[in-house]
């Protein structure tokens, strides 16, 4: 960081952006660097629905009518890392950095240079993982979770992949590192640990998960690609090595990833029902402790990925047990948001409606989890569309509703314009109802027996396969109208004050709408944070 | 952002040793984040072996 310069210069600089590319390749600036993960995450967002679209079109009856059978494992695994790393993640690493210095009372991120550096390796990651498509071989096609020794098999995408892997996982730590050091030592004089708004904490707790475990993903990839490029035997069986302890060091860190792509969920609805039901959120400390509980024992239940790989019974109890145990701080959060909406003055503007939708359907998701955490009824289950049903229903209405949620509560903040409400409506109830329709009837086909990952199917799944495929267009459809609206709103509309919702509390209400370039420059009062900590 | 960060250094008297937080962190972080991941290679390395 530069020197000191005199509290006058730095007031005179207040609102002087940089102009042209040099705004954005050079950004240090937290609005700028949360708007460049946001528009990118949008971007990925499409890229793999796009995908998504391509797997279900093919999936629209049976037989093989559009795409080959190796392109299509390929778009499934593509599908599944572009919207996890490049969408997702991003997502929540834009919208940390856009509030957490707003929220926390800070000018900006503690490591700005470093801020940029972990934005801008995001866009060279994807290029070289969508670059792969076109290498002789195709796009890795294993599938996300990257099992050897079917990984091992990938042609010239394989090395590419791993690279990719890689350089998303930097972007990852660093980003996290970032909003430790920002949470922990940028925070306002009084504004305690326990008076953070939950989006801060659950970014806090989401951060240390990242710290934790990327590198864990980082350690198997590296060891894939020696196994593969210097033969040694980590994961080769005819070497000595053990496949299934790829499977275990995988999944240490893919159970933590899924608590990684939904705490900030939690966060962010912690934010909007009070808001809405202009009502404080009721049990804010349990809050904090159910998400710090969940955090802990997303690192003990990694197993319940694998029941049906082979393991003893004894630890096939102990997976199940600790697996079901996550149901407690999970129902202590959605039972803390239902008596927050209960007696409270509710109103329903889009953030609220996808809060709600959250609510609901997170809470379906949950609950096919604690099925698949039966160990008999997992072996039914294991690798059939159930699975995918459940995982889906945690991940798109779950943390991708939470994240336009997100959006539509904070763009006004943003733009200082309000968005179409009407528009916004349409689009909440056209997902809602779409998100349904692709994947409700999953859970038949995987109660059915249909397997996943497979491009063709016996003709008895062909009804609910056809009832899938038409939602998943109709939801594709419906998220056009998303980047129109913001689009729309980022260009004008009507303005809006700096407590752009009469029940909203916290420290970025208590900026202009737009805020400032720099933040807070001055910390805030110890009044304006009582005020904006009034949970 | 220099300009922000440096505001608020000039305003505070402990901007000083606030920086040198940031950065005693960030690299604790850092080891952490490496020793992970040197630790379960280190620990597939043992696994293999034996």
């Amino acid at each position: 960081m530069a020197e000191a310069t005199p509290l006058h210069a730095a007031h005179d600089d207040h609102d002087h952006k940089p102009h042209g590319w040099r705004r954005w390749v050079y950004a240090t600036n937290h609005k700028d660097i949360g708007t460049m993960y946001l528009v990118f995450s949008g971007l990925m967002f499409f890229v793999g629905g796009g995908m998504a679209m391509i797997i279900r079109a093919e999936l629209f009856k049976p037989g093989m009518q559009l795409v080959d059978p190796a392109f299509f494992n390929s778009m499934t695994t593509m599908h599944a890392l572009f919207m996890i790393f490049g969408a997702v993640m991003p997502a929540w690493t834009g919208l940390a950095n856009w509030m957490i210095p707003m929220q926390v009372g800070a000018p900006d991120m503690a490591l700005p240079r470093l801020n940029n550096f972990s934005f801008w390796i995001l866009p060279f990651a994807f290029t070289l993982l969508f670059s792969t498509l076109f290498v002789p071989g195709g796009g890795p096609a294993g599938g996300w979770t990257m099992y050897p020794p079917l990984m091992l098999q990938g042609g010239a995408s394989f090395p590419m992949t791993i690279f990719a892997i890689h350089m998303m996982g930097a972007s990852s730590i660093l980003g996290a590192i970032n909003v430790i050091v920002t949470i922990m030592n940028m925070r306002a004089p009084g504004l305690s640990l326990l008076r953070m708004p939950l989006f801060v904490w659950t970014w806090l707790i989401t951060a240390y998960l990242l710290i934790a475990v990327m590198p864990v993903l980082a350690g198997a990839v590296t060891m894939l690609l020696t196994d593969h490029f210097f033969v040694t035997p980590f994961f080769a069986a005819a070497g000595g090595g053990d496949p299934v302890m790829f499977q275990h060091i995988f999944w240490f860190f893919g159970h933590p990833e899924v608590y990684i792509l939904i705490l900030p969920a939690f966060g962010v609805v912690s934010e909007i029902i009070p808001t809405f039901s202009r009502k404080p959120l009721f049990g804010y400390e349990a809050m904090v402790y159910a998400t710090a509980s969940i955090a802990f024992l997303s690192f003990i239940v990694w197993a319940h990925h694998m029941f049906t790989v082979g393991m003893p019974l004894a630890g096939q109890l102990f997976f199940m047990l600790s697996t079901m145990l996550i149901a407690i701080p999970t129902g202590v959060k959605v039972f803390n948001w239902t008596a927050t909406l209960y007696k409270g003055s509710l109103s329903f503007e889009p953030p609220m409606l996808f809060a709600l939708a959250f609510l609901f359907l997170f809470t379906i998701g949950g609950f096919s989890g604690l099925m698949c955490a039966i160990v008999p009824a997992d072996y039914q289950y294991q690798d059939t569309y159930f699975v995918v049903a459940h995982f889906h229903y945690v991940l798109v209405p779950g943390a991708i509703f939470a994240i336009m949620g997100a959006v539509y509560y904070w763009l006004p903040k943003w733009t200082g314009n309000m968005y179409n409400m009407t528009l916004g409506k349409w689009h909440f109830w056209l997902s809602a109802i779409f998100v349904n329709v692709v994947f409700f009837p999953q859970h038949f086909l995987g109660l059915a027996g249909m397997p996943r990952r497979v491009p063709d199917y016996a003709v008895q799944f062909t009804d609910w396969n056809m009832v899938s495929s038409i939602g998943a267009f109709c939801f594709g459809a419906s998220q056009l109208l998303f980047p129109i609206l913001i689009w729309k709103c980022v260009r004008g509309g009507e303005r809006v004050p700096a407590r752009v919702w009469e029940g909203a509390h916290g420290l970025e209400w208590e900026l202009p709408s737009p805020p400032p370039y720099h933040s807070w420059t001055e910390p805030p009062s110890e009044t304006v944070i009582a005020r904006g900590a009034e949970h | 952002m220099s300009s922000s960060l440096t505001a608020s250094a000039a305003a505070h008297p402990e901007a000083r040793s606030q920086r040198r937080r940031v950065r005693r962190t960030a690299i604790v972080l850092g080891l952490v984040a490496g020793s992970f991941y040197l630790g379960f290679i280190a620990m597939a390395v043992y696994k293999a072996m034996h």
